[in-house]
């Protein structure tokens, strides 16, 4: 069986870690890539994903336009944004470009419901 | 939600990841009031509180989670240019870093925030952040422009974040390293097994499988010892901050200036240079610097200077620091000595005054007319005194009345192997250290007589074309060097059979001790003297011999000071 494959993007290790245990004990179906940045998240080798977990908030791009590139380079790809406060602005750009949200910190069955 | 071992892997990155970024909040914050338009910086310090916070709300420690949210608002009205990073605001956030630092604190050994009584500093950001509002119509800032802050000039060493994270009692050991620890073990059994064998059976490889086994010792010791060693630059980086904070108290202007933040110091020995330096620096702008008018007034630049520097001399570390401000006043240290019992008046006026200086250092005793929040709290330069006791180091006090005082201390690498030359004096051995040593010499016979002479009737050697006064390391270790014997001395010296001479150099002085005999070279492990002992300033410390006996490493550059002012 070939696992389904979700990039996590955030510059905090700490919440990397907290969905990497999420991620591996209950989704072990899943292969679960990491990256500390934008620029980290598109120098990965991965040719498939299937699901993006972006933080907001990071050096170099935002989630947004992360999350714009991943688009092109990932056709099909489900992106989400992970963030804690979500301003109006952000919220329209990324409502047009049909990108979901995830309130910050991330709720294990908020996860169910993406990753089922 | 998470097991237990899962739940404490999760705490221990919340307190990892948020104090480096507290820490890199903090350097940033720094610099941002001395270069308010370094955008870059901004955006970072915004972005790391933003991380804090969120890791806050993960871990669902509300209440800091209310305090960071706060300054993360207070900041980004920094970051949109609706306000402008000043000595207030700049204030406010440093005191939100030292909140959470206190609370994790907190949180580490209870598991709870506690009650954490954030509210006013809460609202006094919030009073910064309603500024913005009202000062919606701010003037376009000049891009990139460095402006002075208010109270003072941060100079020096930028830190870089990661470099930042420090804790004093525990260091963090990269794989490779621990990979390298782990191979000298390897070998070390291998060599072990070697010598088993070769007694067993090949007596004949019992001297190569020692030898051996001593070299894989050896790299062993080095490699440790390696890690040991970590640059002083580490605990300086927190005197900006301290630097900052007691400026703007106290309402001076102060430019800190480091030097030799790379000179490597032991871990044992930095957390106690810490303390003292730290408590010199107080010292030097609470009671040394001047108000801004007062330097005015008197010809000085209103920004005084504070110089931290650092660098190591045949196996010592020299710390020093030195200000501009207004120096010790001596007359008033005699006065206090003298009204504190300390001394008799007779004795007080025919005291030199370097022995008169020195007198700070006694317990209990303080120049300063007022007792200052910070600097002084009774306890004080007695307390670098005995610091410096238990390391076995000196310190020397330098001043220049109006212009400035320079406190030089000089600690021995404590823990660290030297490499000595041993010889011996009045029977007993001793270390020098072999980076003072230039060469070595011995005359047996009448070359004696030829190489020695008298000059001013000192006596002196002749080594091919330079002379150097002879110090016998013997009279030294006396101190019963009085000059009316030196005519004595020099018959004495050109009527012995043998003169072993070790040349030695401190900074420009050259001296030829002469010893009884010149025994080897060797790798010694030095400790501290005892406390009976620290007194002595030419021993730099003691090791315990193959047999079991302990020498003294003999301190160069004291032993010259001590001989050039007999």
């Amino acid at each position: 069986m070939n696992k389904k494959r979700v990039l996590l993007v955030d510059d905090s290790s700490l919440a990397r870690m907290m969905v990497r245990k999420i991620v591996t004990t209950r989704f072990p179906d899943w292969e679960l890539v990491e990256a500390k940045d934008g620029a980290e998240a598109l120098s990965l080798a991965e040719t498939t994903l299937h699901l993006a977990l972006l933080d907001f908030n990071m050096p170099g791009m935002n989630g947004i336009e992360l999350a714009e590139i991943l688009m092109i380079k990932y056709p099909g790809v489900a992106l989400y944004l992970v963030t804690a406060n979500i301003q109006e602005r952000m919220q329209q750009k990324a409502d047009a470009l049909g990108i979901g949200f995830i309130k910050k910190p991330i709720a294990e069955n908020k996860l169910m419901e993406i990753m089922r | 939600m998470f097991d237990e071992a899962t739940q404490q892997a999760l705490m221990q990155e919340f307190f990892s990841e948020n104090r480096e970024a507290l820490d890199r909040i903090e350097q940033g914050l720094l610099q941002l009031e001395g270069m308010p338009g370094n955008h870059g910086l901004l955006h970072a310090v915004f972005r790391d509180m933003h991380t804090v916070k969120g890791n806050c709300r993960m871990m669902e420690f509300t209440q800091l989670e209310e305090l960071t949210h706060t300054a993360e608002s207070l900041l980004d009205q920094l970051r949109s240019g609706r306000l402008r990073i000043d000595q207030e605001i700049g204030s406010g956030l440093l005191l939100v870093l030292d909140a959470v630092r206190r609370t994790l604190l907190v949180i580490e050994q209870s598991g709870t925030e506690g009650e954490c009584a954030f509210a006013p500093l809460i609202r006094q950001l919030e009073r910064l952040i309603a500024q913005a509002a009202e000062e919606e119509s701010l003037p376009e800032e000049e891009d990139g422009a460095a402006t002075e802050a208010e109270g003072i000039i941060l100079t020096g060493m930028v830190a870089e974040g990661e470099a930042t994270a420090n804790r004093l009692d525990s260091i963090r050991l990269s794989i490779d390293r621990l990979d390298a620890l782990m191979n000298h073990v390897g070998e070390l059994g291998a060599g072990f097994n070697q010598l088993k064998y070769a007694l067993a059976q090949q007596p004949s490889q019992v001297d190569p499988a020692m030898e051996g086994l001593g070299q894989q010792i050896q790299n062993l010791q080095d490699e440790v010892l390696r890690y040991r060693l970590q640059p002083i630059g580490r605990v300086w980086e927190s005197y900006h901050r301290l630097v900052r904070d007691l400026a703007v108290e106290r309402k001076k202007k102060v430019l800190l200036e480091l030097q030799g933040e790379e000179t490597e110091v032991d871990r044992n020995v930095l957390i106690v240079v810490k303390e003292i330096l730290g408590h010199l620096l107080r010292n030097a702008i609470d009671h040394g610097i001047e108000l801004p008018e007062e330097r005015a007034a008197k010809g000085k630049s209103p920004v005084g200077r504070v110089q931290l520097s650092a660098w190591q001399w045949q196996g010592q570390v020299y710390l020093e620091i030195s200000d501009d401000g207004r120096g010790v006043d001596v007359r008033k240290v005699r006065a206090k000595a003298i009204d504190k019992g300390l001394l008799s008046e007779e004795r007080a006026w025919e005291m030199k005054e370097a022995e008169l200086l020195r007198l700070i250092l006694l317990p209990g005793f303080s120049t300063a007319d007022q007792v200052s929040k910070i600097s002084g709290r009774g306890t004080g330069m007695d307390v670098v005194q005995s610091s410096i006791d238990k390391l076995g180091g000196t310190i020397t006090i330098n001043n220049e009345p109006g212009s400035g005082s320079r406190f030089r201390i000089r600690i021995p690498q404590t823990m660290a192997i030297v490499p000595v030359l041993l010889v011996r004096a009045l029977g007993e051995t001793y270390a020098i250290p072999q980076a003072g040593i230039v060469e070595l010499v011995s005359y047996h016979g009448k070359e004696v007589r030829e190489q020695v002479e008298g000059k001013m009737d000192a006596p002196m050697v002749r080594v091919r074309n330079h002379i150097f006064p002879i110090v016998l390391l013997a009279r030294v270790l006396e101190e019963a060097v009085e000059q009316e014997m030196d005519q004595r001395l020099l018959t004495q010296i050109r009527r012995a059979t043998d003169l072993h001479v070790v040349i030695l150099q401190a900074e420009e002085q050259k001296i030829a001790l002469a010893v009884e005999a010149i025994l080897e070279p060797a790798n010694l492990v030095i400790k501290p003297l005892g406390r009976l002992l620290s007194g002595i300033t030419i021993l730099a410390g003691s090791a315990v011999m193959p047999d079991g006996t302990v020498s003294f490493l003999l301190n160069i550059p004291e032993l010259i000071q001590a001989w050039s002012e007999t």
